[in-house]
This record gives structure tokens, C-alpha cells and sequence, in this order.
């Protein structure tokens, strides 16, 4: 078997296992649910996020082994991950063959020759790792920006974002109900794009934009083996180019970290193995270097470097931070968080409410495409007894919890439960508060036990309410006043009450000028006419117990004013960061 | 114009190359596989909920009160229950409470400070009306009790005693029957009395008073409050047992809200007897007005109406029996309602 | 990354060995990404989400042998009146030694003239400094965390300049200033940001605030004066303020502090703003009890330390007495 079949079998291998497992991810045990699918793997296997994670935070998160092996394997034999591996490589190199089939040997060998803008990604890799690095001590934690061009976390969000919920409109079978995604047009369109390039430069994101191969192409300086020419038989004639997809120059000394390990060259030499996989160094010669000056290095490093500086002036992770930033609940606090996100959207695609979405600019480019709770959106609040975003997540941005420790249930009652922000009623805007209509739809779902949401009872008399009785009989008055549309009064809401009373008796029937009282609340023994009567609606009035209340957002998902809610969450009193606590007992140990 | 590829021979290490590519592959495929059968703990959990929350808070209350006699020590905390897990507690039994209208139960064990090994527990039931308290009390009375006069309506049986306040309804129930331990469990029982204010007490005594004096066997009238004689739509109704020779039969009586509600139950009460007991009417004596006296599994009932009271007999041994008793019935209620 | 230029092609030997030297690298790079992850590696369970936890905060800056004293000087002239209270205190050398560092802790909380008593007096700032100096302190740092802008605070209250000629240091609070402390067995303060900064490498604390009038507190003195070591959003406390109060009498075990009631506050507290809100009393105290310092304050304001909930509970805390006659304070007069 050819080396370039066990390629193709290996890139349709691990994109099909891409896609299943960005297919699967929704909560569940069926066949086509989450189970116990490593939804996170490619993540993992990602040395990019791995060291990205270790230096904002000092520390490496277990699931990152795979990643261990994965460098293991390019110091070994080179940029395999790019050649056999990558999806998002597949991707490309599908299309770009696609886009050449019918090119003539010689534009395709100009297609795949070296550009110096190979570099830039090597720049970019620079500028990320600097921005990253800036955690010195404890005190100043770098931003981890990695995840905005490392193309798993590219793939992912792509994939869960647009790809999916798109294909997915026509057939509804995998969301019912329809996914939504804030930004999904920036994120498909960037996504389009480069799939697209890849019909002018052949694999364009893998050679210009990718700081993960950079990495890699970093990593495989020391490779044991790499393709390299025996110095036997070649003629010189330039056919390795045709389809090389690394633009690694195999006719002449080979660019090492440029080499995507495709294989390609073998099968397009005509001659007798002028090209193997050989020890290094290349017989033929090769280029060990990437391209980047020093000047080049020095100019990105110090980006990167200020890049972040800059952003945290802004306030966004001290006193200006963002109320309405909602975090998913097991998330650290903002500036561990910022550095351990890597952007890659799971937790977005696995939400079975659809509430978390990718945040856009709204909370600063450093937050871009982390996720935030969208309460309008979606099918309901956080789920009270759901945790699957903590388990989503592979660096730990999010924490796994259990259903008590998020609860405050059991071991965790001393604790308290775990909450992502404060609802509060907005009384001009809400119906009983202001508008003088029955509702509490609020209180009615909130989900904690006991509710945080309470009511407070009263009654108001209802606009051009005031009437005089003109006859009684029974417990039917006939009023003189308005006229009074008939049933209005009858929902069991409204209640009459005559002048000199204090409260008022159920209204269960009304006609246009006559009001029938419940028969079973005693009237008087005789009502004048004349006398003053009051139609008054019951109301009750939502308020809100901090020391109770989660943040979850259903209440604000079911309040009926549903262009701006008259019930929000914002992010005040969340655990994860005890300088944004209102009361004075609920402050974090 | 495409390059021939296929004509080119891969080497022996070159198929070795590829061949361990395609072994790694495979040993993938088998890892993702296995991994899929290991749910994630975030599908485990969405789906089986979490244990603590399955449990309805336990309510953390206090002792359940702070007067406790000197010679008790509280043993355990104070524990309580609702309708829905009243069953944790008490088991089968809860269903008794629960037809009756039980709101919620408050329990506590208490040792002896001088035999820490000698403990009471204390019940408390909330059965949120007073005559729902005397409803659970009358029916679950013993038979060989001592009276005691402590609370609204109070009995000891052996280690046990029961209790009628307001809307509660008290057992306080003692490991053993030694003078000591009783003594405390009746100091337990004044000591909740008093320091247990309640705005409304079960005054059955009225009602009860209603019954012929004589053949009465003492102790024997139930409030029962739902589901009387198997019939869903009679409630709230005062049975006693009476003998008289060598008959022995069931009296009951019941206050309605008027005379054509008493009429109508009455009714009510002969159409179950008829149609879904098998019954057959056999007599319409002359007294009461408006009796009828069934016959049904082999015994007797004999139904009327007086007045806002249903009343009438229950499994008497014969017809004649049947006939006596509602007629002194019906002279028992003439003369005192 | 620099090299661009070609390595020519070798021979067989050279190429054998070039094979294990490079085969010794790459195996020694993937070993030491090894041995990397592997102390990198994350091996704590999720914790409390991203807070961690915080050191305690403040030494005991108090005397073993101090036992507890008082002097109460009457006179109208601050710097007499200190003067001669440390006296009967048995001298400024009893407390500050030489070569210590001593931090002196003012009430600088707002940018109000010194005239209007709502913040340490400048004299008192200055004439301790003074006599520490005198004692043979290395260095005297002043300092607070004050509730409006802290460099116009220390200036308009005159502390700043008169701090300055005196030879302290004025220290203004700045963010690296602050780190997260706890009062071990605290309910309040917990993990809360400090102003513990300017105290590395103190060994004497001193506290210095005027008598006032307190609208949440009853009373605001000595003890309430450590409220301006607290950082972040310390309003918070104000939802249980005797609490807090408490706890910071727990914490700050002062050397001596000195309780300025030549004038008095008596309303609008604790910013004041009129001279009609000022009572001359014209008494000075100085005391190794805050507590009981507090309880004499409470007279001058025509309180009782029964009305202060704050100070029986931080006596009951063990941090000193109401009791005040008891320590048998020192009665001297200046006038």
C-alpha cells in the first residue's frame, strides 16, 4: 500500500470522526447523542491550546496528554498532524484539489512554489504565544488569543455555529426547534472564505494563517525523519511540485518546517525514488529555518506583548467589567478565564437550551467568540440540573460541577449554590408593576425551592374604575358610569369595592352596566344607591430574594414583555467573582 | 492532463509504513468506540438527577420546642416531613394523615437525662383543621385506654399517648412503660400543650352527645373524614359501636349544611348501597320519616335524614335490629339537636 | 529560526552519526516537553472556582508588656496635650525603639480642611512623627486608604505637608498596595483586598483619628479609624457595620493609639461640614486599649459605650475593656 492511500484513508478517517463527534454533541445516550464520545478530542490532541493554557496559567490540564503525543510525533517525524491528521487541513486540501483537477501541470507547480508570506504565520504564532506569556507571578495574567486562528478551535466553531445549525434549518432532526448563534455570519463567512482561498493558493490557511502548523513547523526542526532527496536519479524536472500542498520545495533543499508530510511528491516524481522519507539531514539538502527575521520576530513578539496591557486598560477585567457579560456557571473568573478560553464554541454547541452563545465585540475583542448567556434566546434559562458545559470545555475555563455543587445541595449546602447573576424586576416595564395587569409568570418558573422570586400582593383600582350603584339586588349591582365591556371583570382577577369597605369581593360576571359579586362573600344587607364602588384588579407583584435567586435566566426566558424584558439578569452577585457579590453574607470563602 | 500515480511500486517499508497507519486508524476507531459506552458524567447526570436533589429538602427545624421538660434531653434533631415524603417517615401509615388532610408532620426523639437509654419520640402532625385532628385521633383510638385530661382530647395506651390540639394531633410514643418514663412522656405532653398556642380546637363533643346514651360502647365514636363505608362521596361523618342483647352494630350520624344537603346525602348514600354495594331495599319503616333500611351482604343498613343530620345504621345483624336502632336514633336526635 | 541557508549533502559514515546525535536530540526534546507537562500538570480538583485563598493579614503590633494603659490630658493645644500624655504613658520610648519602622495610621478618609476635625488633625500627624523620630525610628510611614481621592485628601487635610516637614512619609494607597486578607475565624472579612503595602517590614503601628459622631456606627474613633485599611468595595459592610467593626478590632492589634477629642464632632457625622457641629471638649487620650480609648470617646460625645453596640462585643472578642476606669488612666491637664 502506498503511503499517500494510507494519507487519504487517515485525513477521511479523522475528518469523518471530526464531524461525528461535532454531530453528537448534543446531551444525551441516544445513538446520536453525546454518551461518552471524547466530543473534546481534537482539542486535546491540540499542542496550540496546550501551551497556550501553560503559559497564561502555569499549569496543564490532563485532558492535554494527547497533545503531549502529538509533539512526540512531530519531533519524530514531522508535520504528520498537518499531513494525516488536521481536519481543517483535510478541508483544504480536498478543495484545493478539487480547484486544480483541471489545471495543467505547470500552473500547479507555480501554485505550490515557496512564497515568503509563508512566514507570516510563524508572526502570528509569535504575536499569540507573546500575548500569552505575559502571566508573570501571579499578578498579570496573559490573554490567550490562540483560539481566534487555531484552526481546531476554527473548525469547531465553524462547525458548531454556522455548518451545523445551518444544514440543519432545512431538516430540523438534530436541533428541533431550530439553533441559534449570535455573530453565526461572521463565523460562517470567515469559514466560507478560507475554504474558498484554497481555490487560488492551494491549502492557503494551512501556509499563511495557521499558528498551529507554525508551531509544528517550529517542532519539527529536530525530526528524526523528514522527505528529503537520496541524491540519486532526479533530473531536476520540478513534478515533486505539483502537488505538493506544503510549498516545501522538495526539487531543492527541502524546507523542513514548510513540509506538511502529504506524500504527494512520491507519487508525482517519475524517477526511481529520488524522494523518501530519509534521515535528516536531507541528502538533498534542506532549510531548516522559517523565514522570520529577527527584526520580523522582535516586532511581533512586542505586539503580542502589548496587545494585552492595552486591552485591560479598557476596565473590561477590573472596575469597568461588563454587567451584562453572564458566564456559564463553573467558570472562573474573567481574567482566568480569558486565559484559558480557547474560543472553540463546544460548550455553545452542547447547551442543550441554546442559551450560550459566542459573544461578539459587545464585551471586547478579548472576549470575542467566548461565550455568554443570552437569555432571550433559546429554549429556557440555564437548566437547573443541567452541567454540560463544564464538561464540554477542555481547558478548564469552565469547571466541571455536579448537580449539588451547582445546586448548593448535600456537601455543598454550606456553599451555596452556585450563581451566575441577579434577576431584577424592572417595575416600569413589568405588567402587575406598572401596567396594572395580572401576570407572574416569573415567579410562577423560577426553580429554585424556595423561589427566589416572591410576590407582593396588592390591589389598584383599575383605570375610569370608580362607579356609583344605581340598584343592588342580590349580588348583582348596577352601576352608573362608564360603560363597561361585557366580561372584562370576569377572569377572577377584578374585585368590587364599595366606599367604606376595605376590601374588595370578586367580580364573576359583568355586563355592560351591571357587576356580579361572588355569592359565596356576604354582601351587606342593603347597598344604596348611590353608594361609591371601586372595580380594583388583584395584583401580585414579583420581587426578587438575592439571597435566593441564581441568575439562571428563566424567569427572564418567560417574562411576556419579550422585547425588553421586564425581568433581567445581569451578571451582579455571581460566585465566581466575589468583588461583584451585592450581599454581604453571599461573598465566596 | 493528469500525472500518473499508480504505476509507481511502494517499497516493503514503505506498505509497512502504511500498513501501521492504517493499524493506528483502526486502534482509533476501537478507543472512540469503547469511550462512547463510558458516559460522560454531564449525560449521566442530566439524566439520573443528582441524589440530593432527588430527596425534597429535609426542612432543618429547630427543636420542636424550646420548653422541653427538665428530665429530657433532646436525642436527635428535629426532623419534618410534608404530605409528599410523609411516607420516608411513617411508611404506609401515612396514608391514614394524608386522606384526613395532614399538612405536615414535625418529629423529635428525646432521651431521659437520668436513663439516656430510655428515649420518647414525639409526632407531631399538623392536620390544619381541628376536626381532621380528631378525625385521625377518634379512628386510630385503642381499645384498652386511660383518659387523660390534658389536652383538648387525650388517651394513654400503654407507652403511648395520644393527643387532640387544636389542629394537631400528637402521639408521643415511649420505649417502655416504666413510672418514670411515663412520667416524662406526660410531662412531654402538658409541656407541648402549653407551649403551643392554638386559635381553634375540635369540639365534637356536641355532636357526639347526639348518639343514644344507652348501648354506647365508651370510646368507640370515630369522626371519620373521608371514604365512609367505601362511599367517596361521604365525608366527615361520627360512627359509634353499640350493643345491644347480642346485636352489635354501627350508628352513625352527620351534620350537613341544611336540610336539603342532609336529604340529598341521604339519597346519595342509599343509591351507593343499591346500585354499587348489590343492595336491595327491603323496608320503609314508619320511623324515622324517610327511612329505608338495605340489605346487603347479608347485613342491614338503614338510612334517613332529619333535619340538616344524616344519620342511620350500619352492618346491623338483622332487620328488626335495623329497625330498632334507627328508631332510637331518630328519637336521639329529635330530642337533643 | 534565522538560518535560510541550504546544509549541503554528507557522506554515509557522517550521515550514520549525524543519525544518533540528531536521534539523541529529538529523543531529549520529547523527554523534556515530558518533563514539562508533567510539572505543569493540573492535579488540584476544580476549587472554589478561581478565588483563591488568602494569607492573614496584620502581625500583633501590640506591647506583651503593656498591660493595658491610659492617659487623658485636658488642654486646648494638640501637640502639648500629646506630649504630655505619652509622658504619663512613660514615654515615647517605652513603644517605639530605635531602628524600628512604625506605621502611623491617620483618618485621611475625606478632602475636607483640617478646621472642620473630620480627619486626624495635622499637628497630631506631624508631633508623632516627631517624637518617633525622636525615639530613634528608622523610618515613619503615614498612611490610610481614604473615601475620596487620596492624593487631594492627604493634602487638604494638611497631613501631607505637615507629615513632610515633620521627616514621615506620606504613603497614598496605590493597586499593588493591596492583597487579599483574612481575620482568621472572620465571617467578614474574608479574602478581602487590604492595604497591607505599606506595612512590609513594620514592627510599630500606631493609630491616630478625631472623636466623631457616626451616623451608621454611633461613633466613629479608634477602631473605626482601621476601616481604612480595608480596600475594594468595603461599603458593603455598611450592612452590618458593628460586625465589621468587631472584626477589624480583632485584627489590628495596634501599639498605642491616640483619641483626639479636642474638638469633637457631635452631629452630622462622619463628615461633618459645619464648625457648629464641633464641641470643644479639649481632651486628648492615648491609650494600649482601643476599646477602652473608644469608651472614653463615647463620653465626650455624651454617649455611653452601651450606646455603641460595637464596643461590647469587640470587649467580649478579648480585644480590650469598657471598663476604662479600670485601666486607671493618667488624668493631667496642659491648659
Amino acid at each position: 500500500m502506498k503511503i499517500t492511500t494510507a494519507r487519504r484513508v487517515a485525513q477521511i478517517f479523522f475528518f469523518a470522526a471530526f464531524v461525528w463527534l461535532a454531530a453528537v454533541a448534543t446531551v444525551g445516550t441516544g445513538w446520536m447523542q453525546w454518551r461518552g464520545w471524547p466530543i473534546s478530542w481534537f482539542l486535546q490532541l491540540d499542542p496550540l491550546a496546550a501551551i497556550g493554557t501553560a503559559l497564561t496559567t502555569h499549569s496543564l490540564q490532563p485532558g492535554f496528554g494527547w497533545a503531549l503525543a502529538t509533539v512526540a510525533l512531530t519531533i519524530l517525524l514531522g508535520r504528520v498532524f498537518c499531513g494525516f491528521v488536521c481536519p481543517f487541513g483535510a478541508i483544504h486540501q480536498f478543495v484545493g484539489w478539487l480547484g486544480r483537477r483541471v489545471r495543467r501541470p505547470k500552473d500547479k507547480m507555480a501554485a505550490n512554489a515557496y512564497r515568503p508570506a509563508q512566514s507570516v504565520k510563524y508572526y502570528l504564532l509569535i504575536g499569540f504565544l507573546a500575548a500569552a506569556a505575559l502571566s508573570v507571578g501571579g499578578t498579570f495574567v496573559g490573554s490567550l488569543q490562540t483560539g481566534l486562528l487555531d484552526p481546531i478551535s476554527f473548525l469547531h466553531r465553524s462547525v458548531n455555529l454556522a455548518v451545523l445549525p445551518s444544514a440543519d434549518l432545512a431538516f430540523e432532526r438534530m436541533f428541533p426547534g431550530g439553533r441559534f448563534a449570535s455573530g453565526a455570519a461572521l463565523v460562517g463567512g470567515l469559514f466560507v472564505a478560507f475554504v474558498l482561498l484554497n481555490l487560488w493558493i492551494p491549502r492557503f490557511y494551512c501556509r499563511f494563517v495557521c499558528p498551529l502548523g507554525a508551531l509544528l513547523g517550529v517542532i519539527a526542526r529536530p525530526s528524526l525523519w523528514s522527505i528529503g532527496k537520496t541524491g540519486a536519479n532526479c533530473n531536476e524536472c520540478g513534478l515533486c511540485d505539483v502537488d505538493c500542498e506544503g510549498a516545501c520545495n522538495p526539487m531543492g533543499p527541502i524546507r523542513v518546517s514548510e513540509c506538511l508530510m502529504c506524500m504527494n511528491c512520491l507519487d508525482t516524481c517519475p524517477n526511481v525514488s529520488p524522494l523518501a522519507f530519509v534521515a535528516r539531514p536531507s541528502p538533498g539538502g534542506e532549510v531548516a529555518g522559517q523565514g522570520v527575521s529577527r527584526r520580523g520576530f522582535v516586532v511581533a513578539a512586542l505586539s503580542g506583548l502589548a496587545a494585552v496591557p492595552l486591552a485591560r486598560i479598557g476596565g473590561a477585567t477590573g472596575k469597568a467589567w461588563s454587567p451584562a457579560l453572564i458566564r456559564p456557571p463553573g467558570s472562573v473568573a474573567e481574567e482566568e478565564f480569558l486565559a484559558r478560553c480557547v474560543k472553540c464554541c463546544e460548550c455553545v454547541r452542547v447547551c442543550p437550551t441554546n442559551v450560550l452563545q459566542p459573544a461578539v465585540m459587545e464585551h471586547g475583542w478579548e472576549a470575542l467568540w467566548t461565550p455568554v448567556l443570552n437569555n432571550r434566546i433559546g429554549t429556557s434559562g440555564c437548566q437547573l440540573n443541567c452541567v454540560a458545559c463544564g464538561y464540554a470545555c477542555p481547558t478548564g475555563a469552565i469547571r466541571p460541577l455536579t448537580p449539588d455543587r451547582k445546586q448548593g445541595l448535600g456537601d455543598f449546602e454550606k456553599s451555596g449554590p452556585v450563581r451566575i447573576g441577579l434577576a431584577s424586576v424592572d417595575r416600569g416595564r413589568c405588567l402587575p408593576w406598572a401596567m396594572d395587569r395580572p401576570c407572574i409568570v416569573c415567579q410562577e418558573n423560577c426553580p429554585v425551592t424556595p423561589k427566589a422570586i416572591y410576590v407582593s400582593e396588592t390591589s389598584e383600582t383599575v383605570r375610569d374604575g370608580v362607579f356609583q350603584v344605581v340598584s343592588a339586588e342580590g349580588t348583582t349591582l348596577a352601576v352608573r358610569g362608564a360603560r363597561l365591556a361585557p366580561g372584562r371583570f370576569a377572569s377572577g382577577d377584578y374585585a368590587c369595592r364599595l366606599a367604606g369597605e376595605e376590601r374588595g369581593r370578586t367580580i364573576v360576571a359583568n355586563t355592560e352596566d351591571t357587576l356580579t359579586l361572588d355569592p359565596a362573600q356576604r354582601m351587606p344587607d342593603s347597598v344604596e344607591a348611590g353608594t361609591a364602588v371601586e372595580v380594583q384588579v388583584r395584583l401580585q407583584r414579583p420581587v426578587v430574594d438575592p439571597s435566593l435567586c441564581i441568575g439562571c435566566g428563566v424567569c427572564e426566558h418567560e417574562c411576556p414583555m419579550s422585547g425588553l424584558r421586564a425581568i433581567r439578569i445581569t451578571a451582579d452577585n455571581e460566585t465566581r467573582d466575589p468583588r461583584h457579590a451585592v450581599l454581604l453574607s453571599e461573598r465566596a470563602t | 492532463m493528469a500525472i500518473s500515480t499508480s504505476s509507481r511500486l511502494p517499497s516493503a517499508r514503505e506498505s509497512a509504513a502504511a500498513a501501521t497507519v492504517c493499524l493506528v486508524l483502526c486502534a482509533t476507531l476501537a478507543w472512540l468506540v469503547r469511550a462512547q459506552s463510558r458516559f460522560s458524567p454531564a449525560v449521566d447526570i442530566a439524566f439520573h438527577g443528582s441524589k440530593a436533589a432527588a430527596e425534597p429538602k429535609r426542612a432543618k427545624a429547630q427543636d420542636l420546642f424550646s420548653t422541653l421538660p427538665a428530665e429530657l434531653r433532646p436525642m436527635s434533631a428535629a426532623e419534618a416531613f410534608g404530605p409528599e415524603n410523609l411516607s420516608d417517615k411513617i411508611d404506609g401509615k401515612a396514608e391514614v394523615y394524608l386522606s384526613a388532610g395532614v399538612a405536615g408532620l414535625r418529629c423529635q426523639r428525646m432521651a431521659l437525662a437520668a436513663a439516656p437509654s430510655t428515649w420518647i419520640e414525639l409526632f407531631v402532625f399538623d392536620m390544619g383543621k381541628p376536626p381532621n385532628a380528631y378525625s385521625v385521633y377518634s379512628s386510630q383510638r385503642r381499645s384498652d385506654v386511660t383518659d387523660l385530661q390534658l389536652a383538648d382530647y387525650a388517651y394513654r395506651a400503654g407507652n403511648e399517648i395520644a393527643l387532640v390540639h387544636g389542629p394537631f394531633y400528637v402521639e408521643i410514643v415511649a420505649t417502655d412503660e416504666r413510672p418514670a418514663t411515663i412520667e416524662a412522656a406526660g410531662a412531654l405532653a402538658r409541656a407541648y400543650v402549653a407551649a403551643t398556642p392554638v386559635s381553634a380546637h375540635a369540639d365534637v363533643s356536641s355532636d357526639q352527645a347526639l348518639f343514644p346514651r344507652e348501648g354506647l360502647i365508651p370510646g368507640s365514636v370515630t369522626l371519620l373524614s373521608t371514604d365512609v363505608f367505601g362511599f367517596d362521596g361521604l365525608g366527615n361523618v361520627y360512627v359509634a359501636r353499640f350493643r345491644g342483647g347480642r346485636d352489635e352494630l354501627t350508628l352513625f350520624l352527620a351534620r350537613r349544611t341544611g336540610a336539603s344537603d342532609a336529604t340529598g346525602a341521604a339519597a346519595a348514600l342509599r343509591t351507593f348501597f343499591v346500585d354499587d354495594c348489590g343492595g336491595k331495599e327491603v323496608a320503609r319503616p314508619a320511623r324515622p320519616a324517610g327511612a329505608v333500611i338495605i340489605e346487603t351482604g347479608g347485613t342491614f343498613e338503614g338510612v334517613f335524614s332529619t333535619g340538616a343530620f344524616l344519620a342511620g345504621v350500619h352492618q346491623a345483624p338483622s332487620r328488626e335490629a335495623a329497625e330498632r336502632w334507627l328508631q332510637r336514633l331518630g328519637e336521639s336526635l329529635a330530642a337533643k339537636k | 529560526m534565522s538560518s535560510d541557508a541550504p546544509i549541503p549533502p554528507s557522506g554515509p559514515d557522517a550521515t550514520r552519526r549525524v543519525f544518533l546525535r540528531r536521534a539523541l536530540r529529538a529523543g531529549a526534546a520529547i523527554a523534556a516537553t515530558g518533563g514539562l507537562a508533567a510539572w505543569l500538570w493540573d492535579r488540584h480538583p476544580p476549587g472554589s472556582l478561581g478565588v483563591r485563598a488568602a494569607a492573614t493579614a496584620l502581625p500583633d503590633f501590640s506591647l506583651p508588656d503593656s498591660g493595658g494603659r491610659m492617659a487623658i490630658v485636658t488642654g486646648t493645644d494638640r501637640v502639648r496635650t500629646l506630649r504630655r500624655a505619652l509622658e504619663a504613658m512613660g514615654g515615647i520610648e517605652r513603644f517605639i525603639k530605635r531602628g524600628d519602622r512604625v506605621v502611623v495610621k491617620v483618618n485621611a478618609a475625606f478632602a475636607a480642611p483640617s478646621i472642620l476635625c473630620a480627619t486626624t488633625h495635622p499637628d497630631v500627624a506631624a508631633e508623632l512623627v516627631r517624637l518617633c523620630l525622636g525615639a530613634g525610628a528608622a523610618k515613619v510611614l503615614v498612611t490610610d486608604n481614604p473615601i475620596n481621592d487620596p492624593e487631594s485628601c492627604f493634602a487638604l487635610s494638611g497631613i501631607a505637608a505637615s507629615v513632610g516637614a515633620a521627616g514621615g512619609e506620606v504613603v497614598l494607597p496605590r493597586a499593588s498596595d493591596f492583597a487579599d486578607g483574612s481575620l482568621p475565624g472572620g465571617r467578614l472579612i474574608r479574602n478581602w483586598p487590604m492595604l497591607l503595602g505599606p506595612f512590609r517590614g513594620v514592627t510599630k503601628l500606631i493609630g491616630a483619628a478625631p472623636v466623631k459622631h457616626h451616623a451608621r456606627a454611633g461613633a466613629s474613633m479608634t477602631i473605626k479609624n482601621w476601616y481604612g485599611l480595608l480596600g475594594g468595595r468595603r461599603n458593603q459592610f455598611h450592612q452590618d457595620i458593628n460586625g465589621i467593626i468587631v472584626e477589624l478590632a480583632q485584627l489590628v492589634r495596634p501599639t498605642f493609639v491616640v483619641l483626639d477629642g479636642t474638638m469633637s464632632m457631635l452631629t452630622n457625622g462622619p463628615t461633618g461640614g459645619s464648625l457648629a457641629d464641633l464641641k470643644p471638649t479639649h481632651t486628648l487620650v492615648v491609650s494600649t486599649d482601643p476599646v477602652a480609648a473608644d469608651a472614653f470617646g463615647a463620653t465626650l460625645l455624651g454617649k455611653s459605650f452601651h450606646d455603641l453596640p460595637y464596643l461590647a462585643r469587640a470587649a467580649q472578642c478579648g480585644c480590650g475593656t469598657t471598663d476604662f476606669g479600670a485601666l486607671r488612666p493618667v488624668r493631667a491637664d496642659v491648659s
